[in-house]
């Protein structure tokens, strides 16, 4: 049971921490685009590499960020009935929809993973005059949802430990 | 299977894990996939690669993390603060000035920012505990807060005008354009019910006692000098969007430095600041690309199963009209935003609507602002509606949501009286973009 509790705390602090890491991108991509901005309408000689980049650390953010909201359970759902129930009649709802979720996102890991694998090998790059390889951002989809899935699979244990003994986890 | 008894199972299995709690995104992408595996086998997973690689590489969606940011700026910059405190300086002492001026800033807040939740927040915590020590109506304050909040995704810039856009290839430009009248008729008709009401029943919103002369002077100049930092943003960003300048993503940048300029200007911009506000952008944006991407594989699995085709068939058959399509499907629309996010049924709803609608011969950015004027009665109809739940979190604890669902009448009556406006009238909307992009 220690070791699993350890397991458990290191998947949170992962998620945690590439969470706090892309959120430094958000400015940074504020500040590629608003360099842009002015090389293009006040020194006329647009950037090629602005917008690539951009579009790079939004990806990366959204992608990476997803494990850091579903460790702290911040993505939107419905919670007419949900928040009404008692914490143990949550977890049972939890560990039942919990399948659905490793479904669709183990489809994501799964799937993404062929064409990202493609992307490196052929060194395929994108359509812009830049053309910077993308093979790195076709593979940080899957590794995003993998993160996603273990942190999806670290919430699952504590909510059937929950079911099951109607105790937290760690206490 | 059938796509019309595939169609029901579908919203019945979605509803069903919505009912359960379990996070929308996940939800919408793992019952699409297993209405796939179920019908289609396997192949249908193909659709997962292009629709996720989409999803998160768009041009126009770039601009979505920008706006988001520049309003987690603003929302700590000091800006609302001030501009609440400008109009006790500047209309306190008419009847009802300070509800009416929760309007006028949330509009000014809501051509900022492109989403709901921010408007309410600052005018919920910074508006109301002052509004109700004046002694100020509770239902008047609490519905001009939400009134005024709820407007932040017509008037533009708007994240769910920009999804509209990306989903149905039309232009972002013109449906910010389409949502300024809408918008400005809607702030107008707010203010002239709380001037009348407050005229009619002082004690609604009595009027604040007069100040020093000297002293008056001074706040009239620190009044106008917030509320021209803050026309001066709007000029920029929107500006520059409507007359056709730059990109809203161009725009969005400008807007995210102009945000920091004046967090910087109100000596409120340091590091806790640019962190919280990092943090807080990234957290949206990861919800943002996680329900666009489960909306998305959904909404293209059902496209692909032809549930363009039946809806096109369906309508036809049930002879209803090109008037009585367009009010059936805002029914439905409504009906969903009784208890969905505004971006899962723009995802949903637009690229399946919106073609019906053209073929109908009607145009798609008056279609569009439809749909946005729908979504902005739907979020505040009670019980659920969840900007609802958005104003309880703000308000002072001795409100309850009782005082909420009683406050919202009058606003939402307003609200369907510009949403009918708009559609018996459709130059409303589309005039301004037709002026501005022809």
């Amino acid at each position: 049971m220690q070791g699993l509790k350890f397991f458990l705390r290191v998947i949170d602090s992962l998620s945690n921490r590439i969470g706090m890491a892309v959120s430094v991108f958000m400015p940074i991509m504020v500040a590629v685009l608003f360099i842009e901005v002015v090389s293009r309408y006040i020194f006329n000689s647009p950037t090629q590499w602005a917008f690539d980049t951009a579009i790079f650390l939004f990806g990366y953010t959204g992608i990476l960020g997803g494990a850091y909201m579903l460790q702290r359970k911040e993505h939107i759902n419905v919670d007419l009935i949900y928040s009404r129930l008692s914490q143990r009649g949550k977890a049972v709802l939890d560990v039942i929809s919990g399948f659905l979720f490793f479904f669709f996102i183990s489809l994501i890991v799964i799937y993404c993973w062929g064409p990202a694998i493609e992307a490196i090998t052929l060194a395929e790059t994108t359509s812009t005059d830049w053309g910077p390889p993308i093979g790195h951002f076709k593979l940080m989809i899957p590794i995003g949802a993998s993160l996603l899935l273990l942190q999806g699979l670290a919430n699952w244990i504590r909510s059937l430990y929950r079911v099951i003994t109607d105790r937290e986890l760690e206490d | 299977m059938d796509i019309g008894l595939l169609t029901i199972l579908l919203f019945l299995a979605v509803l069903l894990l919505f009912a359960m709690g379990a996070p929308v995104a996940f939800s919408l992408g793992g019952v699409a996939m297993l209405f796939g595996l179920l019908t289609w086998g396997p192949g249908s997973f193909n659709i997962i690669p292009p629709t996720v690689m989409n999803s998160t590489s768009s041009f126009l969606l770039l601009a979505v993390p920008l706006f988001i940011f520049m309003g987690q700026i603003l929302l700590r910059s000091g800006l609302g603060e001030a501009m609440f405190h400008a109009v006790h300086v500047l209309a306190g002492r008419i009847r009802g000035g300070l509800a009416i001026g929760v309007i006028i800033v949330c509009s000014l807040m809501g051509a900022m920012v492109g989403i709901i939740g921010a408007g309410i927040m600052t005018a919920g915590s910074v508006a109301i505990p002052p509004m109700l020590s004046k002694g100020y109506d509770k239902h008047l304050t609490l519905g001009s807060v939400m009134a005024g909040g709820g407007m932040g995704i017509l008037i533009p810039p708007s994240i769910p005008m920009i999804i509209f856009a990306s989903v149905t290839n039309t232009s972002i430009g013109r449906m910010f354009a389409g949502g300024v009248f809408p918008g400005l008729i809607m702030a107008g008709m707010f203010i002239i019910y709380i001037g009348v009401r407050c005229f009619i029943q002082p004690d609604m919103g009595p009027a604040l006692p007069r100040t020093e002369n000297t002293k008056r002077k001074r706040e009239i100049l620190i009044a106008a000098r917030d509320g021209g930092l803050a026309f001066l943003l709007i000029l920029f960003v929107l500006g520059s969007i409507l007359c056709g300048a730059a990109t809203p993503t161009e725009a969005a940048a400008i807007g995210g430095v102009g945000a920091i300029l004046i967090a910087m200007l109100y000596r409120s911009f340091n590091w806790q600041v640019l962190k919280e506000s990092s943090i807080g952008a990234m957290k949206l944006t990861a919800i943002f690309v996680w329900i666009v991407i489960g909306a998305t594989v959904f909404s293209n699995f059902h496209m692909l199963m032809g549930a363009g085709r039946l809806l096109t068939n369906l309508t036809a058959e049930m002879g209803l009209g090109p008037w009585g399509v367009i009010i059936m499907m805002q029914i439905s629309m409504l009906v969903m935003g009784f208890i969905m996010d505004e971006l899962i049924i723009v995802l949903i709803c637009a690229p399946l609507y919106t073609p019906i609608a053209i073929s109908y011969g009607f145009d798609p950015i008056w279609f569009g602002i439809l749909m946005i004027l729908n979504m902005e009665i739907a979020i505040q109809t009670p019980p659920y509606g969840f900007a609802l739940f958005f104003l309880k979190g703000v308000a002072p604890p001795e409100i309850t949501m009782m005082d909420i669902y009683k406050s919202i009448g009058p606003f939402l009556t307003i609200k369907f009286i510009v949403l009918i406006l708009c559609m018996v009238f459709p130059e409303i909307i589309t005039w301004l973009p037709n002026r501005l992009f022809n």
